[in-house]
């Protein structure tokens, strides 16, 4: 384990309530695996008691996002602020239910002005939940 | 792989990833006018061919590409 | 819904033949800006995909999940201070089962266009 809880929320810009990302598993090249536990206060959980799939579209961004900010702090750079830019070939398979615990991989595979092109999945106990693409700007902080 | 494999392979890799007709895509074409390129797709193009062809374009020798014969050439020396 | 009269607020409708527009109003005072960004409230661009989805939902009387997005562009910053009224316009095509609705969005004011979406939300059972 790299980061959890509190230590993830120096390698991102976000805080509560929108927090959507609980740990950065491990990170080596252009691959990382993180965690999300669902809570009941997350901010996505609709009145059903399961999150509504944007909320694991943000869970996946800020995955991408504590990954970049990972990469920014092993050269001693602060956390870069990341805004989607794109969002392509999103499926989701099923909504989370509070316990769940997710795990997702990112694998960035491009970047190109200032765009990095993504792919990530979501799974829950070897589950699929989630797949998509996705693009993000990432804007040093200055 | 021949030349002749290089053009018919990126037209097709390109085709379906900028979801254009194959017929649109010829070696005097204008790449960013063909494939609608911006800032945001630019990328799409440099993963497709490094998917595609395990080729890696950095974007600034991508700015030296203006027609698609240049791409085939560069993937060509490069491969 | 998550969002309604909470990030947004709908102040008008206008039905066409293939979809609607709703004219709304982004709420300055929603929760999510104090963690995105502290000091720098920018509208989260989940929270503008979720204010279409529930959009959709209140067009078509039914809850809708999102089961693709083919294509989501997000083409501006948003927030309350750039774009406090923003129109979210929705064409939707019934799958023929009537299970499901291809839905192509956009997110735009008289300045720029914030967003544009495609895909496919189904009826929820």
């Amino acid at each position: 384990m790299l980061y959890e809880a509190e230590e993830v929320l120096g390698l991102i810009p976000q805080r509560e309530p929108v927090v959507m990302v609980s740990r950065l598993i491990d990170a080596s090249g252009n691959r990382c695996h993180t965690g999300l536990s669902v809570t009941a206060d997350n901010y996505f959980i609709e009145d059903d008691g399961l999150m509504a799939e944007t909320g694991l579209i943000e869970h996946i961004a800020q995955s991408a996002s504590a990954f970049a900010g990972h990469r920014y702090r092993m050269q001693s750079l602060p956390a870069p602020i990341g805004y989607i830019g794109e969002v392509r070939k999103f499926h989701c398979y099923r909504r989370p239910a509070i316990g769940d615990e997710l795990q997702t991989e990112i694998i960035f595979e491009a970047e190109a002005e200032g765009v990095t092109l993504m792919s990530a999945t979501t799974s829950c106990n070897g589950e699929a939940v989630a797949d998509t693409k996705m693009k993000i700007f990432v804007e040093p902080v200055r | 792989m021949t030349r002749e494999e290089i053009v018919s392979k990126v037209n097709a890799v390109l085709a379906e990833e900028f979801e254009v007709e194959e017929s649109v895509i010829s070696p005097d074409a204008d790449i960013r006018k063909t494939l609608e390129l911006d800032s945001l797709r630019l990328v799409d193009l440099i993963s497709a061919i490094q998917v595609a062809f395990g080729v890696k374009v950095t974007t600034e020798e991508l700015h030296l590409l203006t027609k698609f014969s240049d791409l085939y050439d560069y993937i060509e020396k490069n491969l | 819904m998550l969002l309604k009269d909470k990030f947004f607020s709908i102040e008008n409708t206008v039905i066409s033949n293939d979809g609607v527009t709703y004219q709304i109003r982004l709420l300055s005072d929603c929760d999510c800006y104090r963690g995105h960004f502290p000091g720098k409230p920018v509208s989260p661009g989940v929270c503008n995909i979720e204010m279409i989805r529930e959009c959709a939902e209140l067009f078509t009387g039914k809850d809708l999940f999102i089961e693709e997005i083919k294509q989501c562009r997000l083409t501006a910053v948003s927030s309350p201070a750039i774009c406090p009224s923003l129109d979210v316009a929705i064409k939707l095509i019934p799958a023929s089962d009537n299970t499901a609705y291809e839905i192509n969005a956009s997110i735009t004011d008289q300045a720029r266009t914030y967003m544009s979406l495609k895909g496919i939300f189904r009826t929820k059972q």
